[in-house]
């Protein structure tokens, strides 16, 4: 086994990466050894230590919500404010994108190199139609011959989560690009926002106020058609998305707690995580859609999940009208709306399998790497 | 100032739609000295063929989930030629997403029949969900697979045929296979709404009364985007018999520099007239 030279190099190599992806991806090789290989990815890898590591954080370091330094106070006290309101507006906050300046507040809180990095997600709801694509995945074209789930249900999943964690919208700002004569500008400037969102990169959209306002401009919308149509094809084609929408074995209960705790604590620090499952009378009827909620029923006391359902309009989804519950016996039901509900594409499911995708983790890294890389520059943490 | 910005515009668009983006957090740098330490490691080392196979489908696998697609095919294709009885169901089926992703259709002939030669062989190996896999990609190929596989891969396999239909100029068949009255608005049919009127004005040239798309088409009269500008371009027979030029100048360019692949919508207005 140690003279294993290939899994040596691999650990060389990427231990010399900077980013905590390199370190993880040098651990997932090492798995070769184990004969874990199989089981894992240098994103789960790199998302179970970043975790563990998050959860040890100092909660000082998490949040300071106001700069404290008399240096920061000095300009404040000696400008012409009359009034302790005045004073208190101008004080900055020192948190994650917070607006103080790095030296009244450490980098690591203002441009932490982890989850709080989403932080600035947490205003609104993220289920809201303004955080919503502004076309569903619905489609029944052929559905006198076939009723079951069709479409692009993972596309519009990843794309609805990557612009809701790394798009900016500045409507105040003027669009770049308008008029006839700056068509082609205009349509290659969408091609790129489009396809740096989807290398999961942050970029700032100026002329729109929302992800539904941008998607539903038509010269956006078309291109976002094609963009989900792709992103579905590389992620269900693969053969790790046809292990996960065609096998209907439920995991046992105590695994569907700890993902349960899983996603719960994706959301508590505001990644909206998707999510991959199946009927349990159909395994080829699968679904991909986002988790924007979760609790426990007073009554049954029974855990469960709100998903955000894509091939609804964003009203159907919001107040957890569709949940995804865990029975004490271990079942999984997904519910929409009231149980005794006769529409059949509505009421009660039993699910078979449930897992989260398999990039998940894999994009979550890479966001949290490019965010972080962009709130250094803007907040002047950029190491020289 | 502006010169710049227009070109830093004009290089990404072009990078985007040409090349496939790859992550930013293993720079290119990284990746070169990656391949050469595993392509020396994998020639020298003392690896047995099993766990060969391991590495090389693991350099695959990593390479495809940081979208170094080009890379992840030559370890997927270095896995398969390991020789070993071992299964390397994952190396064959990712070649084939590889293809789709790269919308290469030799390519994805290629490995569908790579991958059905090694299924066959090797039938242990063919879970009902890869033979549901191979299924999809045979209908795919062959453009007749509307009732055969249902399911999660159905729509991505009744796209492609209703595609292949148009561009084979099969235009009453391709209309056959479209019902407009159950298409949602709401929903991603921008595609298959354009595609259905511009079949039913080919098809039934002036007997048609009502475009789908004169709504989208009236409030947003000079988008520039494949829907729209056929759309004006239908409006324009049914309401003088003829196109207008300058309508019809603009959508050549755009078919031409911003969207190859729907090209074929263009050819099924011309040959209205």
């Amino acid at each position: 086994m140690k003279n294993n030279l290939l899994l040596m190099a691999m650990v060389l190599i990427f231990s010399s990466c900077e980013s905590q992806l390199g370190t993880a991806i040098s651990s997932t090789f090492s798995n070769i050894v184990s004969g874990d290989a199989f089981t894992s990815s240098s994103g789960d890898e790199a998302y179970t230590k970043l975790k563990e590591a998050y959860k040890q954080k100092p909660a000082n370091l998490s949040m300071n919500p106001t700069c404290n330094s008399l240096e920061s106070l000095v300009p404040i006290l000696n400008s012409d404010s009359k009034n302790l309101s005045g004073i208190k507006d101008q004080l900055c906050s020192c948190q994650a994108w917070g607006t103080c300046d790095s030296k009244s507040c450490g980098c690591e809180i203002l441009c932490p190199k982890d989850f709080g990095i989403f932080k600035k997600l947490e205003k609104g709801d993220i289920d809201s139609e303004a955080n919503t694509l502004a076309f569903s995945n619905s489609d029944n074209r052929f559905a006198k011959n076939d009723m079951t789930y069709k479409g692009y249900c993972w596309g519009i999943s990843l794309i609805t989560q990557k612009f809701n964690r790394l798009a900016t919208f500045s409507p105040e700002e003027p669009k770049r690009f308008t008029g006839i004569e700056n068509e082609t500008n205009r349509l290659n400037e969408y091609k790129s926002i489009i396809a740096r969102i989807n290398n999961n990169e942050p970029v700032t959209i100026p002329g729109f106020k929302s992800l539904y306002a941008f998607s539903a401009d038509p010269e956006v919308r078309n291109l976002l058609e094609d963009s989900a149509k792709e992103e579905w094809s590389k992620n269900a084609m693969t053969s790790q998305g046809l292990g996960m929408v065609a096998s209907v074995a439920t995991p046992p209960k105590n695994e569907m707690d700890a993902m349960f705790d899983d996603i719960e604590f994706r959301l508590k620090n505001n990644m909206s995580p998707s999510i991959v499952y199946n009927k349990k009378d159909s395994r080829t009827e699968a679904h991909v859609l986002l988790v924007s909620g979760s609790g426990v029923n007073p009554n049954t006391n029974e855990r469960y999940l709100c998903l955000r359902d894509n091939n609804f309009n964003p009203y159907v989804s919001m107040n957890c009208n569709i949940k995804m519950i865990l029975k004490k016996d271990g079942t999984v039901m997904r519910q929409l709306g009231l149980p005794s509900t006769t529409n059949p594409r509505l009421g009660l499911d039993e699910v078979g399998k449930v897992a989260l995708t398999h990039s998940e983790n894999t994009n979550t890294m890479e966001q949290v790497n490019n965010l972080h890389t962009k709130c250094s520059g803007e907040k002047g943490c950029t190491k020289i | 100032m502006k010169n710049l910005l227009l070109l830093s515009v004009l290089l990404s668009a072009s990078l985007s739609t040409n090349l496939q983006a790859q992550s930013k957090v293993v720079s290119a740098k990284e990746v070169q000295a990656i391949e050469e330490q595993i392509d020396k490691e994998l020639q020298s080392s003392k690896l047995d063929n099993k766990k060969k196979l391991i590495a090389t489908t693991l350099a695959g696998r990593e390479f495809y989930q940081y979208r170094y697609y080009d890379k992840s095919k030559k370890y997927y294709q270095a896995a398969i030629a390991i020789e070993t009885k071992e299964n390397k169901s994952e190396a064959y089926i990712n070649l084939m997403a590889i293809a789709l992703v790269n919308k290469d259709k030799k390519d994805i002939q290629k490995t569908y029949g790579d991958a059905k030669k090694y299924f066959s062989d090797n039938k242990k190996y063919k879970s009902q969900e890869i033979g549901y896999y191979l299924s999809s990609i045979e209908g795919f190929l062959s453009g007749k697979n509307k009732d055969h596989v249902k399911g999660f891969y159905a729509r991505f396999i009744e796209d492609a045929n209703l595609v292949d239909l148009v561009k084979n100029k099969k235009y009453d068949e391709a209309l056959s296979v479209l019902n407009p009255e159950s298409l949602d608005p709401s929903g991603m049919n921008s595609l298959e709404f354009i595609t259905y009127d511009a079949l039913n004005v080919n098809v039934h040239k002036k007997n048609v009364k009502k475009l789908y798309c004169s709504e989208e088409f009236k409030k947003y009269p000079d988008a520039y985007t494949y829907s729209i500008l056929v759309c004006g371009l239908l409006n324009d027979y049914l309401t003088n018999s003829k196109f207008d030029e300058q309508r019809l100048k603009r959508a050549e360019k755009y078919f031409a520099e911003m969207d190859r692949e729907k090209a074929y919508l263009l050819e099924v207005v011309k040959e209205i007239n």
